[in-house]
């Protein structure tokens, strides 16, 4: 904007208005509301730098600079948490992102259309179960002592296998029920891209004669690309959040060694003083790094296709 | 520093009772309730305030029996000639005041809340969180600035929004307030929990009327029987016994627990005299870190020899409170070193012994003495009258009803409104036989009418209430139990003053020990799962915590311990019973 | 997998994906059918493990205890009002704010995006928002549950890769015949855009029926809370880790595992009933014949 600015003076302004005045007018009142929503209430940020005391409040709290991050830094478990953290990422990411699509793409293959809905259905029931129920039927499931998993595992010859208490185990439990819950709920909106896709597009393709797997590769993929990539590059950004909730129900003092992260290791560190700038702190650290992932992400895309974020 | 300490305390308070004094300019209160007031609240240097209290228990008691035996007044007779001080109840013109609280299952509309405001007139204008989100909204609404006239809030909480004005402190009432002072006479703990290291008391802990010993050792009366095995008095005999059962019967798991290897490690450890974390020793006389002394070794130790003989459920780190009841229930488990002994019986607690009937008609659980351990006579947690702070009442300190609140709390406390929100009208709800009260209404009704003594802001739990609301049997087993607690000195009591910490010593300590308790708690699975040895490796694990740095904490804590007055030290044995 | 011929045997492909896809539906039904078993189950019965996949002593008593009150009423009506208006209000706004983004050489595109993009890592956190909520005078207002979440840049990206997919040739015949952005935005991008206009309102309404955290800080009077909050109310999760906390736990009733599957099942009904409506937009084909030529 500047440059149009400098080279062309007055009229320049003046035409980019009269072209876009219309687009402004549209996105006036949401970009006030993000303004006021979002941005007014970042000054918190700053809580992340000082030793916040409530009754002092924001600005009166003594500022400590680097205090928290320099201390997060020195905490003995601050490796491995990190890499918890990250490990169980993208164990989500390689299972939970490309099951979606599978599904959505197996369902577009299905041309009886009752039988299409019936399964969409279904499928999408399990993103309403609680977590708290959810974990509690895992563990009714996977028991050692009389869970219908190990009795299986009993009949084939195996021993028990003390699912919960063993680090092993945790990362594929978690990743199993995120994919278990998420699967169907999350092949929806591949579902809409796939329904903006042409279908001229497979008439052409029939009459050249494509079979359904060239079909899939030449024309659905392609299709709904763009989509793909973006909610690939959005991921990115959440490489550091898990499911708190989930994992607190799920590990214990046994699994501590794969199962604890960086959300569970802050809660712990804050119950017994609410020590908010020190959660403030790590918090910042971590949405700086996830948003350079993110711009990497969207980089390393814009160099090899056309999606990007921006 | 002790003398110091407590002789500003002394001077504060006087002080402030003084501008007190002058400020409601009552000639007839001057010098007699500001004296019993220094010395109830516990200033009087090196004096218990026990002791205090028994020197004018005459004079004290007398007041306070006129106070409770008419209907509803809460001034003293002694100062008969004050103006605004005094209300009585109720109210001779209806106030509206604004409360938040949690809301522990129900809203306040019911029957007692009716009848609370019938005795009050103060209509309460209620606004209630949710039970689990209770404290993000109270913290919001601290933060922000907005509290309404009477707020929840625990003692952490209040420390940190200490020196800014934002609650009335209790001291300053004191005197006005003599329900308020005859319960801190009966329970001083209702002071020390809550009170700051300037002697204010910013807010004002729950309490049941008593104390009581909630959690025992319990055991298959059935299943001991028929294999003709006595109860076992020591923890070897427990073992052998122990032993022999599973042989017996392969599919049980003996001991089984829930909410976490903490628990266990915590049920154990209380056993042997300690805790995990920092603690107050009986033995030292002062505060020891558990995973260092030989004591928790020997806990450790037991777990480990228990778990290796396929005593312990393998996942007892994991169980879910579900998953536990079956257990319980479907037979399977046969000894529990500390449960609640109120859900054996009764139906809205989970009724264990008439659930596992049902699989097995034989089904008995009993309660049995703590055993004895190497170190000595087997202890368990008991439950104190007072909440420690965890929930406290705060008064705003921009209310425009402040004196009328502060009477209102003074209130609360009388015989007569514990009874209305525990029990009922009498006659209607309830009746009085042979000097003891019976419910006159099945527990369905209770429950409809709101009469769970969560009416009005913690008005104190009539223990006695609660123990008639379980079954026969139950209520027997917890009688039994605190009948014997001083006797056979079972109980694991907490020290009479919490440690205080400042902001930073608080964030030093999170520090510090948050990896150490993360450490600490991993490797103590290894240990009970037998992964390690108590040998080499416990020597390593202990070098290992020695080398996080675990002393500095434990130096802050004996020097503030060493620092207490007296009269402040050693640990609240007063149960109220 | 040659389709040569029409041959009237089905082929393999197919068996394996209707297969594939039946096996997944049995993975998820049991598990669901045992959860609404035990909501009708006796509690004793329960406790004792005899649940297996169908009720056992078949009874309404959790149900009861759920609906026994007029706040669950009230609760829910709220809840329906609240997701109405935030789904309307998500839906409009973001809309409005991602076409503008979708068009190519649109001045303000760039600092728009930043400005979004901010939003989604960098937050001033729970109090400071509060703040400005209260001094908006939001409190206790139904607004405070649509406005403030309305926008998300997640869901702006989102709905500008569709905006952007549909193919400029049909926007550009708009603008020849002389539309403005306004009638293009309406006549032409939204029509075409109903997957993705069913699938954001049902993800918007999802959101809007889960969430009770919003309600929770905001709402001060409970007649104005939602379902989901009311329904926290009966189920109490508190950190189990003092003592003292599992003392006052223990106080109080039991929290049956029927009434917990109750609750959670009378949460989803609703949901679970606005799905099938919204299925047909996800048909394929919707922009047959839009290109002509």
């Amino acid at each position: 904007m500047d440059r149009k600015k400098k080279k062309e003076g007055n009229s320049g302004w003046k035409r980019i208005w009269m072209r876009d005045r219309e687009l402004y007018a549209m996105c006036l009142v949401p970009v006030i509301m993000v303004v006021v929503f979002r941005y007014f209430p970042i000054y918190g940020i700053v809580m992340a730098f000082e030793r916040y005391t409530p009754s002092k409040g924001f600005f009166g709290s003594e500022f400590v600079g680097l205090k928290y991050f320099i201390q997060f830094f020195r905490d003995p478990f601050c490796f491995r948490i990190i890499k918890n953290t990250v490990l169980l990422s993208l164990y989500s990411l390689l299972w939970t992102f490309p099951a979606p699509i599978l599904l959505a793409l197996l369902l577009n293959e299905v041309r009886c259309s009752r039988y299409k809905k019936l399964v969409q259905t279904v499928t999408y029931l399990p993103h309403f179960i609680s977590v708290v129920i959810l974990i509690g039927l895992m563990k009714e499931l996977f028991s050692s002592v009389d869970g219908i998993v190990n009795r299986m595992i009993a009949a084939f010859g195996g021993s028990a296998v003390n699912f919960f208490s063993e680090p092993g185990w945790f990362r594929t439990l978690y990743v199993g029920s995120s994919l278990w819950q998420g699967m169907g709920y999350g092949s929806i909106i591949y579902l809409a891209a796939l329904a903006g896709i042409d279908m001229e597009q497979y008439e052409a393709a029939r009459i050249d004669g494509a079979n359904r797997l060239q079909k899939i590769l030449y024309i659905t993929l392609p299709g709904i690309m763009p989509t793909t990539v973006i909610l690939l590059i959005m991921r990115m950004g959440s490489l550091f959040s898990n499911d708190f909730q989930k994992i607190l129900l799920m590990y214990s003092t046994a699994t501590y060694s794969t199962a604890d992260v960086l959300s569970t290791y802050t809660y712990r560190y804050g119950l017994e003083n609410s020590n908010y700038s020190y959660a403030a702190a790590i918090g910042l650290m971590l949405s700086a790094i996830s948003f350079v992932f993110v711009w990497g992400a969207n980089w390393f895309s814009k160099k090899v296709s056309e999606n990007s974020l921006w | 520093m002790k003398r110091k300490h407590v002789k500003a305390i002394a001077l504060l308070t006087a002080g402030a009772m003084a501008l007190l004094a002058t400020g409601c300019g009552d000639a007839g209160s001057g010098p007699a309730p500001e004296s019993k007031q220094e010395e109830t609240g516990g200033e009087a240097p090196a004096e218990e305030p026990g002791d205090a209290a028994d020197e004018d228990a005459a004079g004290e008691d007398a007041s306070k029996e006129d106070a409770s035996s008419e209907e509803g007044e809460s001034a003293e007779p002694a100062d008969g000639t004050q103006a605004e001080a005094d209300y009585t109840f109720p109210l001779a013109e209806p106030i509206e005041i604004t409360a938040l609280s949690a809301d522990f299952g129900r809203d306040k509309t019911q029957w007692a809340d009716e009848q609370y405001e019938k005795y009050t007139n103060v209509k309460i204008d209620w606004t209630l969180a949710p039970t689990s989100d209770v404290w993000t909204v109270v913290n919001l609404k601290l933060n922000s600035g907005e509290l309404p006239d009477m707020i929840l809030v625990n003692k952490t909480l209040v420390d940190q929004f200490a020196g800014e004005g934002l609650f009335v402190d209790f001291m300053d009432y004191l005197d006005r307030m003599p329900n308020l002072r005859a319960w801190m006479e009966k329970i001083p703990a209702i002071y020390y929990d809550t009170v700051d290291a300037e002697g204010h008391l910013y807010c004002l802990t729950n309490f049941n009327t008593r104390g009581q010993a909630p959690i025992m050792s319990l055991y298959r009366k059935d299943i001991f029987e028929k294999e003709n095995i006595p109860v076992p008095a020591t923890i070897d005999e427990l073992y052998d016994a122990l032993v022999t059962l599973k042989a017996k019967y392969p599919d049980s798991i003996p001991i089984s627990n829930r909410w976490g290897a903490s628990n266990l490690i915590g049920v154990v450890g209380n056993l042997y005299q300690c805790t995990s974390g920092f603690y107050l020793d009986a033995d030292t006389g002062n505060y020891e870190y558990g995973a260092m002394t030989d004591k928790f070794k020997a806990a450790i130790a037991t777990l480990q020899k228990f778990y290796a003989a396929d005593l312990i459920d393998p996942e007892f780190a994991t169980v879910s409170d579900d998953q536990y009841i079956d257990r319980v229930v479907s037979g399977k488990v046969f000894f529990w070193f500390g449960e609640y002994t109120g859900a054996l019986y009764t139906e809205s607690k989970g009724d264990w012994v008439g659930n596992g009937k049902k699989n097995n008609p034989d089904f008995e659980i009993d309660a049995m003495p703590f055993v004895e351990t190497e170190i000595g006579q087997g202890q368990s947690w008991v439950q104190a009258p007072t909440g420690r702070g965890a929930w406290s009442t705060a008064v705003s300190a921009q209310s425009e009803h402040i004196d009328e609140i502060m009477a209102l709390i003074d209130y609360q406390l009388s015989q007569e409104m514990i009874d209305l929100v525990n029990w009922g009208v009498e006659g209607e709800t309830y009746e009085v036989a042979d000097g003891q009260k019976k419910w006159l209404i099945e527990p369905e009704e209770r429950t409809e009418r709101g009469l769970d003594a969560r009416t009005g802001m913690w008005i104190p739990i009539d223990q006695d209430c609660y123990d008639a609301s379980l079954n026969d049997r139950s209520r027997e087993i917890i009688w039994d139990a605190n009948a014997r607690l001083k006797a056979e000195d079972f109980g694991r009591y907490d020290p009479k003053k919490a440690i205080l910490f400042t902001d930073e010593e608080q964030e030093r300590k999170s520090e510090i020990m948050t990896p150490i308790k993360t450490y600490m708690e991993e490797e103590l699975m290894n240990f009970i799962t037998g992964k390690k040895n108590m040998d080499g490796d416990w020597e390593a694990f202990k070098q290992q915590i020695t080398d996080m740095g675990y002393e500095e904490i434990l130096e802050m804590y004996r020097d503030k311990y060493n620092a207490l007055p007296e009269d402040q030290k050693g640990f609240d044995k007063d149960l109220g019973l | 997998m040659k389709m040569s011929v029409k041959k009237k045997s089905i082929p393999f492909g197919d068996i394996l994906i209707y297969g594939g896809l039946f096996l997944l539906m049995l993975v998820i039904l049991f598990p669901m059918i045992y959860i609404i078993s035990i909501s009708f189950s006796d509690t004793g019965a329960v406790s004792r493990g005899e649940v297996v996949l169908l009720p056992v002593e078949f009874n309404l008593d959790a149900y009861r205890y759920v609906f026994k009150d007029a706040r669950f009423a009230r609760a829910y009506g709220n809840s329906i009002f609240y997701a109405a208006g935030s789904t309307a209000a998500s839906v409009l706004l973001t809309g409005l704010i991602a076409y503008p983004l979708s068009v190519e050489g649109f001045s303000g595109r760039k600092p728009l995006t930043i400005l979004l993009m901010i939003t989604m890592f960098f937050g001033g956190g729970m109090i400071p928002t509060y703040m400005v909520i209260k001094n908006l005078g939001l409190l206790d207002n139904p607004l405070v549950m649509m406005l403030p979440g309305a926008i998300s840049a997640y869901n702006v990206i989102i709905y500008r890769t569709f905006f952007q997919n549909i193919p400029p040739a049909l926007r550009e015949a708009a603008y020849i015949d002389g539309a403005g952005h306004f009638k293009i935005f309406r006549k032409v991008i939204l029509p075409l855009s109903k997957p993705l206009l069913a699938t954001m309102s049902l993800f918007a309404i999802v959101g809007s029926w889960n969430s009770y955290f919003d309600a929770l800080i905001y709402l001060n009077d409970s007649r104005m809370h939602p379902l989901s909050l009311y329904l926290r109310q009966l189920i109490v999760n508190m950190d189990m880790s003092s003592q003292g906390m599992r003392d006052i736990m223990v106080q109080m009733d039991v929290n049956p595992r029927t009434i917990r599957a109750a609750t959670m099942i009378v949460a989803m009904l609703p949901i679970m009933c606005v799905y099938p409506f919204l299925q047909k937009y996800f048909a394929s084909g919707v922009m047959i014949g839009s290109v002509k030529g």
